[in-house]
């Protein structure tokens, strides 16, 4: 046996360890995203009323949950669906006229508000989010620093913007269990 | 070009290594004992820590004292383990699992 088959387990191993290694780098960490409603017709698109059932992150042994509250669930939502970098003033005008924040879990039983982010409060739930994602990845033995998945950006006004980097799978899920 | 800290009592086993890893690109450190192993860490990063390990019963501790030096890193190396000597059945996978490193087996000749 040749010296290079000898260890031809090890180099692809190692081969593919560089390579998951350069793409958590460029793409971020994979965050699944639970949308559940009672009444959801399976294919169809999130629509009003529908609830965040949980956010998680994959690409691991199985999705574990992020343990988001409701408002941190809604702003991660935001950046997952919006795909773009976003001001705090723009977050507080996509919660007051998107009709899936403005109608959030409207089909719950029971206690059905959920405090929308404003622009003043953003940065804090920003915060409490990376400090929540940093807690979660370290349990997984995955140190990854937060700042670089939720990434905040000024602009050359020196406003800031915040920006998801992730790849991101939305799963829709009959939201009874939820409610 | 990826950086490997490559971690081998061995050292004519290392060389092997090294060499073998060339094929995928590579700038390999290596180094035989975990006291180096860690400072080398500590100084400077890198994506993957293999760590050869004999065959034994204590074949874990190295790598437990090299994943707890990585650990301490904000971006710590993948480590894959090579183990030498015969198949010890799945636990060691699942163990390695557990504590977030890869193991595989060293073809045998």
């Amino acid at each position: 046996m040749s010296k290079s088959a000898k260890f031809a387990q090890l180099i692809q191993e190692v081969h593919v360890a560089l390579a998951e290694r350069r793409d958590l780098r460029q793409r971020g960490i994979h965050l699944i995203i639970t949308h559940a409603r009672v009444d959801h017709v399976p294919g169809t698109a999130c629509s009003a009323g529908e609830m965040i059932g949980d956010v998680a992150i994959g690409g691991v042994l199985g999705p574990v949950s992020l343990g988001l509250s409701d408002t941190s669930k809604l702003l991660i939502d935001c950046f997952c669906r919006y795909r773009m970098p976003l001001t705090a003033l723009r977050i507080e005008q996509i919660m007051n006229s998107d009709p899936f924040y403005f109608h959030y879990a409207a089909n719950r039983i029971g206690r059905t508000h959920v405090a929308l982010p404003d622009r003043s409060s953003v940065r804090v739930y920003v915060w409490r989010i990376r400090e929540q994602m940093e807690k979660v990845l370290r349990e997984l033995g995955l140190r990854f620093d937060a700042q670089r998945i939720l990434v905040s950006e000024a602009t050359e006004t020196n406003t800031l913007v915040y920006r998801l980097k992730a790849t991101v799978e939305f799963l829709h899920v009959d939201g009874s269990a939820c409610q | 070009m990826g950086q490997i800290l490559l971690f081998d009592p061995d050292a004519e086993h290392a060389r092997q290594i090294a060499a073998a890893f060339r094929c995928i690109s590579t700038q390999t450190v290596i180094c035989a004992d975990t006291q180096t192993a860690a400072s080398l860490i500590d100084a400077r990063a890198f994506d993957v820590a293999v760590v050869v390990a004999l065959p034994g019963l204590d074949w874990d501790l190295p790598v437990e004292f090299i994943r707890h030096s990585a650990l301490r890193r904000a971006e710590p190396p993948q480590i894959v383990c090579l183990l030498r000597g015969p198949y010890r059945g799945p636990s060691v996978r699942v163990y390695a699992a557990r504590k977030g490193f890869k193991v595989v087996y060293e073809q045998e000749c």
